[in-house]
């Protein structure tokens, strides 16, 4: 708890950093509310879709994206070339850990930051209330935690290359489109849905707010639930033995 | 039974020869081009409870590896390592109990935060009880005059006050092996000074078993009545210090500054370098006293000035480099 403690006061070090993460899902969900009703084009439904929750899901996949995005790559991969890894290992409490509670410092400075942008959210995107509440908070979590696994396994990278080289960049932009956050899976061609169902990111942003939206329902709902749990027991499987590997492996830069 | 003991250790490093070019980072990943240093090479040494050991050698000759593998951050390649009972790699958490580590070139400390919260949650990690903690604290402040700057974040700090900084929270939770990796490393003198009377106080009143990397000979002199001495991975020299500066540097300098360019000659010394009005001699301090040295040289020619200089470590480890033997 006093490591968590840590970890939070520094993600309050740098202001203009923490303007930018309010900015940015404004910003987004600003766009996507904007782009979705000319998409719509005075149209009250598409494709059996109404409007407010087009709107509502690209509001909320924006506040999911901003929860997601944590620093953690950048994090881990700035420890290991500066060495600063050495240091981490030194302590008392296993690097795994370390990494997960920053992880956690920065999603509750996040839902903080989100008092900010839910009214703008509120205003631009008319959000419905939630179709299914107690599923819905199932699934977010869930879908964080799924989240925080993917990013552990792209940030382990480092302990092999010593170096992101855009890597996190290019898992941002991949990830986006896969997690359904810039396009509901229901507007997708079939046989891209198809294999976006087959992949873990989805579980991550749009499981929850398709839930939210009511676009996955009732007995689908807790079945999406499902295939979230074991999608979390697969990766954080993973992750240990990844990380430990890692571990055991690591060359803690210069002298 | 040692407290600290190594048995032909070994160290290799496999490294990814780098690419160059396009996706370098993700061709990197699947490549399998590697190229392997040795950097610890079979080191063997046993440290007793309360000595305070120099672990000396050039740059690159395996001291911050090996002291790495006695922290537990790096895995060996083979051989065995045990401190205080404990194989550190394997049980990396229970041996951090232990020890207090500094880098001198990088530091434990939370960059952005205040000094006295790094030493907060260092209490907490460890589980120090409160009064320990207070009474700890109190301790190194005073000794270390952090008062002035306690408050203020890491990063704002110059580098002799975290360094300061960084030995507090190596030993604010009392481990009884505490590691120094070149921690006078860019200091000024009078910061060395504290620094060097702080590890001397913690190793004579703590009993604190101290190992300290450095290329600052005075460290050494100030504090080290053993020296380990490694170079390409292996020990050169393992025992006091003064045999070692007399078997490998066994002379002195004296400079000269003459008030016009001469041929310097001169009974007992060797000229070794000139350099327009300057000269320096070297002299073995048992044949030749300084001062009839001195005296002579001054008897003879215009001097100006001149100096004395001690050998330093650069000099044994040039001559030992030199000689190439083994003790």
């Amino acid at each position: 708890m006093a490591y968590l403690g840590m970890r939070f006061k520094e993600t309050w070090a740098y202001r203009i950093e923490i303007l930018m993460w309010v900015l940015k899902p404004m910003l987004q969900l600003i766009l996507l509310a904007t782009v979705w009703r000319a998409v719509y084009n005075g149209h009250s439904s598409m494709d059996g879709v109404p409007l407010v929750v087009m709107t509502t899901y690209v509001s909320l996949s924006a506040m999911h994206t901003l929860l997601m995005q944590d620093n953690m790559p950048d994090w881990v991969e700035e420890r290991v070339r500066d060495g600063l890894i050495g240091a981490d290992m030194l302590r008392p409490m296993s690097l795994l850990e370390q990494v997960v509670w920053g992880s956690v410092s920065q999603v509750i400075m996040k839902l903080v930051l989100l008092v900010f942008v839910i009214p703008v959210a509120a205003i631009f995107s008319g959000l419905t209330p939630p179709a299914a509440i107690g599923p819905y908070l199932v699934a977010a979590l869930l879908g964080w935690m799924i989240n925080t696994c993917l990013m552990m396994l792209m940030s382990a990278v480092v302990f092999w290359t010593l170096e992101m080289g855009g890597m996190t960049f290019l898992y941002y932009t991949i990830s986006g489109f896969l997690s359904g956050a810039l396009v509901p899976l229901w507007f997708m061609p079939g046989w891209l849905a198809g294999i976006i169902g087959a992949l873990p990111f989805q579980a991550t942003v749009y499981t929850p707010v398709a839930i939210y939206v009511g676009q996955i329902g009732g007995g689908a709902a807790w079945q999406a639930i499902g295939v979230q749990g074991i999608w979390l027991v697969l990766l954080a499987a993973l992750v240990a033995l990844v990380w430990r590997s890692a571990e055991r492996r690591v060359v803690v830069q210069g002298g | 039974m040692p407290l600290i003991e190594t048995r032909d250790l070994v160290k290799e490093f496999r490294r990814l020869r780098p690419k160059q070019g396009r996706f370098a980072a993700v061709r990197k990943l699947f490549s399998r081009d590697y190229e392997v240093t040795r950097a610890v090479d079979g080191v063997d040494f046993g440290i007793a409870a309360g000595e305070l050991v120099g672990y000396l050698g050039p740059n690159g000759a395996g001291k911050s590896t090996t002291i790495k593998m006695l922290t537990g951050i790096l895995t060996p390649t083979s051989g065995e390592v045990v401190v205080s009972g404990v194989v550190p790699w394997r049980h990396r958490q229970r041996n951090a109990r232990n020890i207090g580590v500094v880098f001198g070139q990088r530091t434990q400390l939370w960059w952005d935060l205040p000094l006295i919260d790094s030493f907060r949650l260092i209490g907490k990690l460890y589980q120090v009880p409160d009064a320990t903690y207070r009474v700890n604290l109190k301790r190194f402040v005073d000794l270390l005059d952090m008062s002035p700057f306690v408050d203020t974040p890491v990063r704002q700090l110059s580098l002799g006050q975290r360094m300061r900084g960084d030995l507090a929270a190596a030993m604010l939770y009392e481990p009884p092996i505490l590691y120094l990796d070149e921690p006078t490393v860019g200091l000024d003198v009078i910061a060395k000074e504290r620094i060097r009377e702080f590890i001397a106080d913690l190793n004579a009143e703590s009993g604190t078993t101290v190992i300290l990397t450095t290329h600052d000979m005075d460290d050494v002199e100030r504090l080290c009545k053993r020296l380990l001495l490694i170079d390409h991975g292996k020990v050169l020299y393992d025992g006091a210090v003064d045999p070692l500066k007399e078997k490998y540097s066994p002379h002195r300098e004296l400079m000269v500054r003459l008030a016009s360019p001469a041929e310097v000659a001169v009974a007992g010394a060797k000229v070794v370098r000139t350099e327009d009005s300057r000269v320096w001699l070297s002299f073995d301090p048992k044949k030749v006293r300084a001062a009839a040295l001195i005296a002579e040289v001054s008897a003879a020619y215009d001097v100006t000035d001149l100096s004395v200089t001690e050998p330093d470590l650069e000099d044994v480890i040039r001559t030992m480099y030199a000689e190439r033997r083994v003790p």
